[in-house]
């Protein structure tokens, strides 16, 4: 991982502000991503927690490296998918905007079912999928998608990353073992905040 | 002591020294000179490496705000002790991590500055940005350091620094105590030598040569000075032996050596002759015992000397004191003796013993004195003699016509009376004593004259000769009635005299050649100027007249002394004497050249008149 100077910094920076092209592309995604989950997302305003998970969700990306058939092309968009109910609402499209991972830029998606998914990098699965979800992450396996989610034992079950809310924090928790079978892999850096666990045979 | 008095040896050591220390003192100042600018980049650069590696590691702890995790991180900064504190501060700049924890809150900076380093005051401040990956920035990692770092890295380069020029001085000493026997060992051999040499002043010792360095041709060179005062030195002592056998020899000088206090170290054979003394009992003796011990004025002797010091010579003669305590007269010169830079060395004193010369001298001067106090006597007893005289003849004189005019006026009565009772023969014989009588009173006028030109006091005044000639000439106008007179006068000079005097003179000389020159048709009667030296000029009167016999030239100045007869030529015989007188009051002289029948000239000198 290249060291990132504060001078190269500023001047990626200025690059990044000053290509219309990236807006020009970025501004096609958002279109293609359908006008249904824009402007049903566009009401309502997500909890602090959510907020805060929003962003954890953007920084995932930058401390997991995706094996390198996970991005078929050099400008092959970073996917983030939420399957299942969204509590994010637009706050996450809002979080990602402009942003890029890795010189990638970054794409919101949302999945009704785990069918549904095609391309995709980081994977929240909502509570509202707490029933089918040893079914979703079987379904899942061998495929290079980052599953997190919030919902009690998340890591235990066999997802990858899980977020808990002690003392009114967010903390994870990650299961190495399932990040390994999907080929990720995880920072270091973030293990060290982390909770290491294993799977629960059940 | 300073540099300049030191040992060469010493000397040589102590530049060597200075020299390396001032050195190895530069080459330090250098090194810290050049440690104190670097040291900031160096300190600026370690603490951004280290500012980098804790931004890196807390990227996780921002990105997931996990504040325990952070403070780890943070804490981690302990083993660097020149870390004061540090701070992480989110992506929307709120404090989110501290170090130390204790520190209040205010102690940080409420909101990270812009991104790179600042020097406070004693602390060095970074600010780096928390990046993960190339991507969006997670927040602002703050350093502080203070810069104990700087003071202790230079404590122990001082230490250094000083252990490196005590090393450095203990090795330049012990080189420099070896290697400058290379310069200073002739150098010392060779002033051991000339020590030696100055010491013994054995100039026969010659100094060993070492090298072909300078040293070497000042070695060299030394020994040719030491040949060459060798032979200057037996070149003087054969040049003193001559003089020193001249000196001993010479018998009718005493030739004595003083030194600046007076006292006698040498003494010749010719001193020994004449002052008594043998060489071995006057050496060390003082010069005064020449002059008689108590005799002599009490600092005569010191003043001497003064006064050879002051003008480098000194001569008298004097009574001087033989040792059987005879005098004896000495002619003594002094000399004052000094060496090239002016230093008195003492005298030399050359003494003769002149008492022949002296006894001689003193025998003529007595001699003379007593011709010149008889002399005296005799003028003055002829002086007493000649006033007397001449108080005298005035006397006689004036006595010698009160009964004159008595005959006189008896014989006029006599004549006036019975002149008429009287034969031809009587009154005849009245005629001849009356005319007597007046030739006598003529006779007592001009004695009475010449009498009191001899009290009479002289005028001087300037005087116009020409003019007085010319009235003289016209004055005696009625004695040369119907003769015939060729006068010619002149030109006379201005002369110095009395004028009424003056004229006596020449009435007196004129009326001569008019008397002395009756019976010649025409006379010839010329005044003039005979010849001048040195301001003093001979006047002539010269006739045609009847002359005189030399023979009798003494007579013709003397009174009453007459060289023709009354008959012949009337006169009293006191004019010329007269004359004389006048002259020799004005300090000049009268003399007569003459022959019978053949004229006669009369010299007189008289002064110039200097405006004239």
């Amino acid at each position: 991982m290249p060291v990132l100077t504060p001078a190269n910094h500023w001047k990626a920076n200025r690059v990044r502000t000053g290509s219309s092209c990236v807006w020009l592309i970025l501004l096609g995604v958002l279109l293609l991503a359908g006008p249904k989950p824009f402007a049903q997302t566009a009401a309502s305003v997500p909890s602090k927690e959510y907020q805060i998970k929003a962003a954890f969700l953007y920084n995932f990306a930058q401390f997991v490296d995706w094996p390198p058939q996970a991005f078929p092309g050099g400008q092959t968009p970073l996917v983030i998918g939420v399957l299942g109910a969204d509590p994010f609402g637009a706050f996450l499209d809002e979080t990602v905007r402009g942003e890029k991972v890795n010189n990638r830029p970054m794409v919101i998606q949302r999945f009704g079912r785990v069918e549904e998914i095609k391309a995709c990098h980081v994977l929240f699965i909502s509570r509202s999928e707490a029933a089918q979800l040893e079914q979703i992450l079987s379904s899942l396996k061998g495929r290079n998608i980052l599953t997190v989610g919030d919902t009690d034992g998340f890591a235990q079950a066999g997802g990858m990353i899980g977020l808990v809310t002690e003392k009114n924090k967010t903390r994870l928790k990650i299961n190495r073992d399932a990040a390994k079978a999907a080929d990720l892999t995880l920072s270091s850096k973030l293990l060290k905040p982390a909770e290491i666990v294993s799977s629960e045979k059940r | 002591m300073s540099l300049k008095d030191l040992p060469i040896k010493r000397k040589l050591m102590a530049i060597t020294l200075i020299t390396s220390g001032v050195v190895l003192l530069l080459t330090c100042s250098a090194f810290f000179a050049y440690e104190f600018f670097t040291f900031r980049q160096t300190t600026a650069r370690h603490l951004s490496t280290l500012g980098g590696v804790i931004a890196q590691n807390s990227t996780a702890a921002l990105a997931f705000e996990n504040r325990d995790d952070a403070r780890d991180i943070l804490d981690s900064l302990k083993v660097e002790p020149h870390i004061v504190s540090a701070a992480l501060y989110d992506k929307n700049g709120r404090l989110f991590a501290q170090y130390p924890a204790h520190l209040p809150a205010h102690s940080f900076p409420a909101a990270p500055a812009n991104d790179g380093f600042r020097f406070e005051a004693a602390y060095l401040a970074d600010f780096q940005p928390v990046v993960q990956g190339g991507n969006k920035r997670l927040g602002t990692l703050y350093l502080k350091a203070d810069r104990g770092a700087i003071y202790e890295r230079f404590r122990l380069y001082a230490t250094i620094a000083a252990a490196v020029v005590v090393v450095s001085a203990l090795v330049a000493y012990f080189l420099s105590q070896t290697l400058q026997k290379q310069i200073s060992q002739p150098i010392l051999s060779l002033a051991e030598t000339a020590k030696a040499i100055s010491q013994r002043r054995d100039y026969s010792v010659r100094a060993a040569k070492q090298g072909r360095d300078e040293v070497g041709l000042l070695t060299d060179a030394f020994n040719q000075m030491l040949t060459q005062i060798q032979e200057q030195n037996q070149a003087l002592g054969q040049s003193e032996e001559r003089f020193r056998l001249m000196m001993a020899t010479v018998k009718d000088y005493a030739f004595v050596m003083l030194d600046p206090a007076g006292c006698v170290v040498s003494w010749n054979a010719g001193a020994e002759r004449i002052h008594g003394y043998r060489t071995d009992e006057i050496l060390g003796q003082h010069f005064s015992r020449f002059h008689g011990g108590d005799e002599v004025a009490p600092g005569e002797c010191e003043r001497i000397l003064a006064v050879t010091i002051a003008e480098g010579r000194f001569e008298e003669e004097g009574w001087r004191v033989r040792k059987d305590g005879t005098r004896f007269w000495a002619d003594t010169v002094l000399t004052a003796l000094r060496d090239e830079s002016g230093q008195l060395r003492g005298f030399s004193k050359v003494t003769r013993d002149i008492t022949e010369r002296k006894s001689a001298q003193d025998e003529i001067q007595k001699l003379n004195q007593d011709l010149e106090r008889r002399v005296h006597e005799r003028t003055a007893q002829l002086e007493e003699a000649n006033k007397e005289l001449e108080a005298f003849s005035y006397s006689v004189s004036h006595d010698l016509r009160a009964p004159l005019r008595h005959v006189q006026g008896y014989v006029e009565l006599l004549a006036k009376h019975a002149g008429d009772t009287l034969n031809e023969k009587c009154r005849r014989y009245l005629r001849v004593a009356s005319e007597s009588v007046t030739q006598m009173g003529d006779l007592i006028d001009n004695l009475l004259a010449f009498c009191r030109m001899g009290r009479v006091e002289v005028r001087q005044s300037s005087v116009d000769l020409q003019k007085l000639v010319q009235e003289t000439a016209d004055g005696l106008q009625p004695e040369t009635g119907g003769r015939k007179i060729l006068w010619k006068h002149g030109p006379l000079p201005q002369v110095q005299g009395d004028p009424a005097l003056l004229k006596q003179v020449l009435v007196n000389l004129l009326s001569n050649a008019v008397k002395y020159t009756r019976g010649r048709d025409p006379a010839q009667i010329q005044t003039g100027v005979a010849s001048e030296v040195n301001g003093e000029v001979v006047i002539f009167v010269r006739d045609n007249g009847a002359g005189f016999d030399t023979n009798y030239f003494d007579k013709l100045f003397g009174v009453f002394q007459r060289l023709h007869r009354a008959e012949e030529f009337e006169g009293t015989g006191v004019g010329l004497a007269n004359a004389r007188r006048v002259i020799n009051r004005h300090g000049g002289r009268i003399w007569a050249e003459a022959a019978v029948n053949a004229g006669a000239t009369f010299y007189f000198t008289l002064t110039k008149s200097q405006k004239g």
